[in-house]
């Protein structure tokens, strides 16, 4: 375990999926798509659901706010509430670079990994995405986590983490043009993503993840 | 007691977490998608909780969690969450039908991951579950269909795989009408009769991967029409259901399914096991599908043969 004076931002970017040691490829031999020391085979009729060890369980992604705090405090980076970053999409609506912006919220939802394979992204080696909502104690928003960062942080996140972003991009969504996404892609920038472990979470006052649980009795005529 | 009011306000984009107990799990049903031209997976369930002693049936599609989906099994307590109420209308609105349906957000927790949730209802829950007689859910004895081979990944048989939680019991070809009378409409079920089967092999080029048949009673003048699935490749890119094929080719695929060689284009073979998936159809249209054929069952005891 290094101690905190020791991590550097490298370190909490989750290490690509390395299929260069033979053991390795044959740990995920059981994998949807297929993988390959260079590409992925998604069928490109077939668009099955992935499926397979890589989707179970993915690197670790917990880290301490103290860690994270002391790290990024050192690089001048600036805390945002999503309400800061609606606002600054609603002045310009222009496609933006969050360099040096953190923001802090809760996980309220994932979706499952969409391939969008065409034979236009021949060459993507992981032509997928997957959307998380997320909100804080100021508003709500989508985030979009993009090709080769999916199978680094699908699996590690749930609904009710509070989660750290970094670099994201803001753009205009895809569903609603009129709104906004966070686009978390694995280059320009590349978008970080952590999961804030321990009681400090509290500090946040991030909302409570609903559970409209729906009886059978209201299914009843 | 609610109103079709309160109903209808539940169908909505409005997502809904669902807690409840597996009565009943149908196999993995994979479909094609429409809008993506791809494959996805889905099963039924039917669902009970402490708040009513009617079953509600739940859609549930794969969401990427096809190993979670795969590993659910009767008695098994899940919590879905995001889930949306849907209803279809059938006979020109006279009924409908309500069910709850899976988004592309829910997620799929079963058993100790939703028995640790700190929550008071999840805990309310738990004593009502606690509180089931032993015998609630009645499961019966493994049956054959347990020790059908899992098709490889490349290849399915039919549109069903076939899971170790399917628990059909034998079944008499003299049931075979009440079993269809009783089909939803938008309900598959598995089951497997003893029965002769007539096969019209194509003599032209064939389009469907299927064949038209007829299944006889093993001894009596009773019989239904029916189809001979054929094996369908789905992995491979460039072969698809569509794709026409010659009679030649269809001829050697249903012959190798019966287990017979023969030249002429009518078959005839049986008795035999057959594995059938009885589908209900809007407007109360039924469909008999065979998918298996066995010369002899994995459990000759149990067979009568």
């Amino acid at each position: 375990m290094k101690s905190e004076s020791h991590v550097t931002v490298s370190d909490l970017v989750p290490k690509r999926v390395d299929l260069s040691e033979h053991d390795t490829v044959l740990e995920y031999l059981d994998c949807r798509p297929m993988l390959g020391p260079r590409a992925s085979y998604f069928g490109l009729v077939t668009q099955d659901t992935v499926q397979g060890s890589l989707w179970l369980r993915g690197p670790e992604l917990r880290r301490s706010l103290n860690e994270l705090t002391e790290l990024f405090v050192s690089r001048n980076d600036r805390y945002a509430t999503l309400a800061e970053i609606a606002a600054l999409w609603h002045k310009s609506r222009a496609t933006k670079s969050l360099l040096n912006v953190i923001l802090v919220a809760r996980v309220m939802a994932r979706s499952a990994v969409i391939n969008f394979a065409t034979p236009s992204q021949y060459g993507v080696r992981w032509p997928v995405r997957c959307t998380l909502k997320i909100s804080d104690s100021t508003s709500s928003a989508s985030v979009v986590i993009w090709s080769s960062s999916v199978p680094k942080y699908w699996a590690s996140l749930a609904a009710g983490d509070t989660i750290l972003l970094r670099d994201v991009k803001l753009k205009q969504s895809y569903d609603d043009p009129n709104d906004f996404e966070l686009a978390v892609n694995p280059h320009s920038p590349g978008g970080v993503i952590n999961i804030i472990e321990g009681p400090a979470v509290s500090l946040f006052h991030l909302p409570d993840l609903p559970m409209r649980l729906i009886g059978s009795n209201k299914l009843r005529y | 007691m609610f109103t079709n009011h309160v109903i209808s306000a539940l169908v909505d984009k409005t997502e809904l977490e669902h807690l409840a107990l597996i009565t009943y799990i149908s196999p993995i049903i994979r479909i094609r998608n429409s809008t993506t031209l791809g494959f996805c997976a889905y099963r039924w369930l039917k669902t009970r909780d402490q708040h009513s002693d009617t079953e509600t049936a739940v859609k549930l599609f794969a969401n990427s969690q096809v190993d979670r989906l795969d590993a659910l099994q009767l008695g098994d307590i899940v919590l879905l969450t995001n889930m949306h109420v849907q209803q279809v209308i059938l006979d020109a609105g006279r009924n409908t039908i309500t069910f709850l349906e899976s988004s592309i957000y829910t997620d799929i927790c079963a058993n100790e991951e939703v028995t640790q949730l700190p929550l008071t209802r999840v805990k309310q829950f738990i004593a009502w579950f606690d509180d089931l007689p032993d015998n609630f859910l009645d499961i019966p004895l493994p049956h054959y269909n347990d020790f059908v081979p899992q098709c490889p990944n490349t290849y399915v048989w039919s549109v069903v795989h076939h899971q170790p939680a399917l628990r059909t019991p034998p079944f008499q070809f003299a049931d075979l009408d009440r079993e269809l009378d009783e089909l939803h409409p938008l309900e598959r079920r598995f089951v497997i009769v003893r029965a002769r089967v007539e096969v019209h092999l194509p003599k032209e080029k064939h389009t469907a991967w299927h064949c038209t048949a007829q299944l006889l009673a093993p001894s009596g003048p009773e019989h239904h029409v029916a189809r001979l699935q054929l094996p369908v490749i789905t992995w491979h890119d460039s072969v698809k259901s569509t794709t026409e094929m010659s009679a030649e080719r269809c001829r050697q695929m249903a012959l190798t399914m019966l287990g017979v060689d023969a030249t002429t284009n009518d078959v005839i073979v049986g008795p035999v096991l057959c594995g059938l998936e009885l589908r209900g159809l809007a407007e109360k249209r039924r469909e008999v599908v065979i998918t298996h054929v066995w010369q002899r069952g994995p459990l000759d005891m149990d067979l009568d043969l």
